[in-house]
């Protein structure tokens, strides 16, 4: 079954084609890597599958629906969640009020002014879990902002997961880590995705991890794909290897 | 019938007024261009302008030099400020930077009364510019102040002047390349920093131009920077926040819709600026010809630690609940009952800093028109007691639903515009209302103000000062309570998240424009609430209560307790009524005072009052840690852990 399919989908900066003619189809359940050198236009492509950006032309189909020009918090309750390139959780809340403010988003009880959010019991085990699950659990009462950054990374990716997402796009996930935080945090991903049963968009640079976790590789350049296919059939292309490994893998 | 004549010389004077407008707007948007920064304090830069233009021909008595030397001398007014305060807090929130310059206005403001007095003034026209030209046509016969003709061609000439400035010189260049990517530029340093300096010093100096300009035909006083300012925010907004094109075309639009609107819609005068204002944030809010892009940046407040309020059933809370009650035992024992008195108007503005609060402090909107609310509790409970009913629970209650509705009403026009734009247009919808309050006669009293029969209910005499003590004191805390509840639950963790990061708890699921909205309302009610009782406190209710110097007095009350705290506002409130009470029947210029102490509290101690405990306790640590080489992370660690712990007892 097709999770999320797009039809030439395009973004336009001015005369900058940042995202051009995207036709993308992801099956449910599988981890699908976005790859492709700087300014590619990965990130502007999360951009418009979240609704964060309109697109200039093309059309978004989420789980059975057009998606296309809805709001983005619109496309986040349909099941689709996000993390950032840059790290952008709540630096002023704690870990666990952090996690509480995702999780709680699927409860009737989300806007109540006058319940204690901590007393959201199944809102609080959810957002436990998710701090196990990401190895936070034991600093739960620590400010965000106070973490180190490869715990914030982990947070980030853990806020996304918290909403109980069915597609769920990371953006990097490892940005900025060493290779141990790297294949750790990788390893999670994994994890997560299996036992909460999500699908996964990656965008990765590091390429021996996209070739190790994804079902299926997506190439961009220049805003355009390139190539698609298995991790081997992409190794394996010659277009790839000229326009974007240069020969990393020869 | 309207003749053409008529029609033509409405149509220059809007263009004289747009001209003026754009003078004021050019030196506002050069300066957010490259700073990010709303100058407050341009409306009081262009007064300084008129004032010391003024001086300029007292001594040489030539109106060019005036125009020459007032500029240059606002310009370095403006460089000092900007090298004393801002240049050294650009990396803070943006909030923090739109007060300190709303304490410099406060400060600038002060000074002028000081030197040249508060009365307005004359400025006598150049004896070239003097008189009037006449033309003659088939059907026109106009005659027309030359001197409105010269600032039509003044203030072309000095827009050119700019454009050509930023277009064609490396001064241009890098500032416009500092607008378009300021996180760049400031990375390049500190060479760089100083064109920060250099562009304030230019944005004062147009302001100061401006004012020579003008006050050949407006006359001269310390208020006339207020409602210019007012007019260049609207302009900036209509126009386009960072659109220079933009901010021109509205700032002519601005000037026809005024001079036009008064002539064939005269019902309307004082109002089609805002009804302009109004129609283009609807059809298009980021402005005419704005691009609308905030950057994230300018939309910010966050703060480097968390003060919780303090629990109205912790021991603390309960002890100060439990002094305020023992207070009027001591009438006439210890104190007048003048004092209690005065801690029930302590009350009410406790009460409008709290409302302040909860979108600034918690949920990080910048609102400066929070004297709406104030005013319009207050006027809805005068009308109420005076017509309908003498029960003032009632009128209370109205109020405050009045006002919530009306907040509910401004949130849904202009919350989709964060940071410095919802600053802009708060200030603009309170100014709405004051103009209402003074034009209205009929229903307002107009300036005359309204009075109120003294408060009653059930038979009971709420204009005792012991019993209005009470009932001020159990509002407070209900609604402090109330409040502490409600930022506590999941619609507040909503409140926090989206002032950490709005896009990122719109990107969880939540409709934040939502939440704003009735947090919005929420704080519009309460500070109904405050207005109601203010009413009830004078039994009189007057324009004034609508007059944006409510607004400001209300964000120095907060900023001075400390934002983000709930209780530390209630503190500031009191200071500040107290430093008002004690310090205007003394010190003709108190208000310069009260500018300084905040323009200090921003550079020194953000978080205010509230965070002095931990301050002190932290310089002490300090000194302890320098004395004995114990180390700064020990004891940090130690603050996490009590903290943390502190929040699993709770
Ligand atoms: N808001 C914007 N306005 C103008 N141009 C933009 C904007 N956002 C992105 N771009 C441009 O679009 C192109 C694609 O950017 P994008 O961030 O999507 O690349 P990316 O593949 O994520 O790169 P990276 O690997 O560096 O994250 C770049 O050339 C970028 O400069
Ligand atoms: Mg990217």
């Amino acid at each position: 079954m097709t999770i999320l399919e797009t039809e030439n989908l395009t973004k336009k900066y001015g005369n900058l084609v940042a995202v051009d003619d995207v036709e993308l189809s992801v099956s449910a359940g599988e981890i699908r890597s976005i790859i492709g050198p700087n300014g590619a236009g990965k990130s502007t492509l999360f951009d418009l599958i979240t609704g964060m950006q309109p697109p200039t032309d093309g059309r978004i189909r989420f789980d059975g629906t057009d998606i296309t020009g809805m709001a983005s918090h619109k496309i986040a309750q349909r099941g689709m969640s996000r993390s950032f390139q840059i790290t952008d959780v709540f630096g002023g809340l704690t870990a666990l009020e952090n996690v509480q403010v995702a999780a709680q988003v699927d409860d009737s009880r989300r806007s109540s002014m006058l319940r204690d959010a901590d007393g959201l019991s199944e809102v609080h085990g959810k957002a436990m879990d998710v701090l196990a699950d990401i190895g936070l659990d034991d600093r739960p009462h620590q400010r965000a902002s106070d973490f180190a950054y490869g715990d914030r990374r982990k947070l980030e990716i853990g806020l996304a997961v918290a909403n109980d997402p069915k597609l769920l796009l990371l953006d990097e996930p490892t940005a900025g880590m060493g290779s141990e935080d790297t294949n750790s945090t990788m390893q999670m991903v994994q994890r997560l995705a299996a036992d909460r049963d999500f699908t996964v968009l990656l965008i990765e640079h590091d390429l021996e991890i996209v070739m190790n976790v994804s079902d299926r590789i997506t190439v961009l350049q220049d805003g355009g794909v390139i190539a698609e296919g298995p991790p081997e059939a992409i190794q394996d292309d010659e277009t790839v290897q000229e326009a974007y490994l240069g020969g990393v893998f020869s | 019938m309207i003749s053409p004549s008529l029609f033509v010389t409405e149509l220059l004077n809007g263009l004289t007024l747009g001209v003026l407008y754009l003078l004021i707007a050019a030196g506002l948007s050069v300066i957010f261009g490259m700073t990010d920064i709303i100058n407050f304090a341009h409306g009081a830069l262009y007064m300084l302008g008129a004032y010391l233009g003024l001086s300029v021909i007292g001594v040489t008595g030539s109106f060019w030099l005036a125009l020459l030397i007032a500029p240059i001398l606002v310009g370095v007014v403006g460089a000092v400020m900007e090298r004393l305060t801002l240049h050294h807090i650009y990396d803070r929130d943006p909030l923090y930077h739109i007060i300190l310059t709303f304490g410099a206005m406060l400060m600038i403001t002060e000074g002028v009364k000081y030197v040249w007095g508060p009365q307005p003034q004359q400025f006598s026209t150049p004896a070239i510019l003097a008189g009037t030209a006449t033309m003659e046509m088939s059907m026109l016969s106009i005659s027309y102040p030359i001197y409105k003709l010269f600032l039509i061609a003044a203030g072309v000439g000095v827009a050119l002047l700019v454009w050509g400035l930023f277009k064609f010189t490396d001064f241009g260049l890098i500032v416009r390349a500092g607008a378009q990517n300021p996180g760049t530029v400031r990375l390049l340093g500190i060479d760089v920093s100083n064109y920060f300096t250099l562009v304030f010093a230019l944005g004062a100096a147009l302001a100061g131009a401006a004012g020579v300009l003008a006050a050949p035909f407006l006359s001269v006083s310390p208020s006339m920077g207020d409602s210019i300012l007012i007019v260049a925010f609207i302009t900036v907004v209509v126009g386009g926040l960072g659109s220079f094109r933009g901010s021109v075309v509205a700032a002519i639009l601005i000037g026809l819709v005024e001079s036009l609107g008064n002539l064939l819609v005269p019902e309307l005068t004082g109002f089609s600026v805002y009804l302009l204002m109004i129609a283009v944030l609807l059809v298009r809010p980021q402005g005419l010809l704005g691009e609308y892009k905030v950057r994230q940046a300018s939309t910010k407040v966050s703060f480097d630690e968390v003060i919780p309020p303090v629990r109205v059933t912790s021991k603390t809370g309960l002890a100060a609940i439990a002094v305020l009650m023992l207070v009027p035992l001591g009438i006439g024992i210890v104190w007048s009952s003048y004092y209690v008195g005065l801690l029930s108007l302590i009350f009410v503005w406790a009460l409008l800093a709290l409302s302040l609060d909860i979108v600034m402090g918690y949920m990080g909107l910048l609102s400066f028109g929070h004297a709406a609310f104030w005013g319009v509790g207050a006027y809805v409970t005068v009308l109420t007691t005076v017509h309908y009913t003498d029960l003032f629970p009632v009128a209370l209650l109205l109020a405050a639903v009045t006002c919530g509705v009306i907040a509910w009403g401004i949130g849904a026009l202009s919350i989709r515009l964060t940071g410095v734009y919802f600053a802009m247009i708060t200030l603009a919808f309170a100014e709405l209302f004051h103009q209402i309050g003074v034009t209205w006669s009929e229903v307002t009293g107009g300036a005359n103000g309204l009075i109120m029969p003294i408060p009653q209910m059930f038979g009971i005499n709420l204009g005792d000062t012991v019993v209005f003590y009470y009932l001020t004191l159990a509002i407070l805390v209900g609604t402090y309570a109330l409040s502490v509840r409600i930022l506590d639950s999941p619609f507040g963790r909503v409140v926090k998240a989206i002032r950490e990061s709005e896009r990122r708890t719109a990107s969880l699921g939540y409709d934040t424009n939502k939440f704003k909205r009735r947090a919005f309302a929420l704080s519009g009610t309460i500070g109904g609430i405050a207005g109601s009782l203010f009413a009830g406190y004078q039994w009189f209710v007057s324009p004034e209560t609508l007059h944006w110097v409510v607004s400001g007095d209300a964000v120095i009350a907060m900023m001075l307790g400390g934002m983000g705290t709930l209780f530390g506002p209630m503190i500031g409130a009191a200071v500040f009524i107290g430093i008002s009470e004690g310090l205007s029947a003394y010190i003709p210029g108190w208000r310069f005072l009260l500018g300084l102490f905040l323009v200090l509290i921003v550079m020194f101690a953000p978080r205010g009052i509230a965070s002095l405990p931990r301050v002190i306790s932290k310089s002490t640590g300090d000194a302890r840690s320098r004395l004995f080489g114990d180390s700064d992370e020990i004891d940090i660690a130690d603050y996490e852990q009590t903290a943390a712990k502190e929040g699993e007892n709770e």
